[in-house]
């Protein structure tokens, strides 16, 4: 008999901690992506000296920015991404306390800066894949 | 008599038991069902015309077809640092027309989409941005030298 009293104050125990869990914790994930992925490797596919204005556009298509020095234009290509992670226990109810909050943000971007000579011609260019370093939480 | 007691006892405890776990589970149930959903969509500027791309043709095509085809460019850049200066200074928001140097062309259409799954015990929200975007780039006779057309919108189906 005193067994059984005690796996009823087990359950009703594990169902207040149920409940209490269920109005006192949260996780949020966002993802955010801006802009489209760099089209090609630049490695592959930029010659310095040779690729012209018109192969990046047929290339990468349209850039992002366009900047016009004395020398020659630059083309700028920029994918941006941004996660998050958010875990948080809180009792938001009576006394709003925070017990634990943990938060992560990772904000990356594939960036691919062009410079042209003044015949439209590649003179260099830079290129960094930043959006290979996020990671899922 | 004390025995059949007993059992009558832990019978109905049982019987507790059985009640209440319907509804412990049914509040587990009811924290990941009770969802809410959001979707939204955003969208800016006009929509640039996939059948008159096809039209554009480098040396032939004129400017005056482009705005013609297109309407009056978003965007405004050209290689002298005094329009690189005023654009800096934000007074290059005039017509085209206004600029007879004008040498680049560029059209943008943004579509943006939000999702977002709201439950009790965990959320996830998405938000993308993608453009549809054409470039083009006129020479000194005004007729089309090059340019570049990528449909970044189609990544969001």
């Amino acid at each position: 008999m005193g067994s059984t009293k005690e796996r009823m104050s087990y359950v009703r125990a594990f169902a207040c901690i149920a409940l209490f869990m269920i109005l006192t914790w949260g996780c949020t994930i966002g993802r955010v992506y801006i802009g489209s992925d760099i089209r090609s490797d630049p490695k592959e596919k930029i010659q310095l000296g040779l690729t012209t204005k018109s192969d990046i556009l047929t290339i990468f298509g349209p850039p992002e920015r366009i900047t016009s020095q004395f020398d020659g234009d630059i083309f700028v290509y920029a994918y941006y991404r941004k996660n998050s992670s958010k875990f948080i226990i809180e009792e938001p109810y009576l006394t709003n306390l925070t017990l634990f909050s943990y938060t992560r943000i990772q904000e990356k971007r594939d960036h691919l800066v062009i410079l042209f000579d003044k015949e439209g011609v590649v003179k260099n260019y830079g290129y960094q894949r930043g959006t290979e370093d996020l990671t899922t939480f | 008599m004390i025995a059949n007691k007993a059992n009558l006892e832990r019978e109905t405890s049982n019987g507790e038991v059985v009640q209440w776990l319907p509804k412990i589970i049914g509040v587990l149930c009811l924290s990941v069902l009770l969802t809410g959903c959001i979707v939204g969509r955003y969208y800016e500027g006009p929509k640039i015309s996939e059948e008159k791309i096809k039209d554009i043709k480098p040396g032939i095509t004129t400017k005056e077809e482009i705005i013609s085809w297109f309407g009056p460019p978003q965007n405004y850049l050209s290689p002298t640092i005094f329009n690189q200066i005023l654009r800096e200074l934000d007074v290059t928001r005039e017509p085209i027309n206004y600029y007879p140097f004008a040498n680049i062309l560029s059209y943008q259409f943004n579509q943006g989409n939000v999702r977002a799954v709201v439950l009790i015990l965990f959320n996830y929200v998405e938000g993308k941005v993608k453009s549809d975007h054409l470039v083009i780039f006129v020479d000194e006779n005004d007729r089309v030298k090059y340019y570049g057309f990528y449909k970044g919108t189609d990544e969001l189906r």
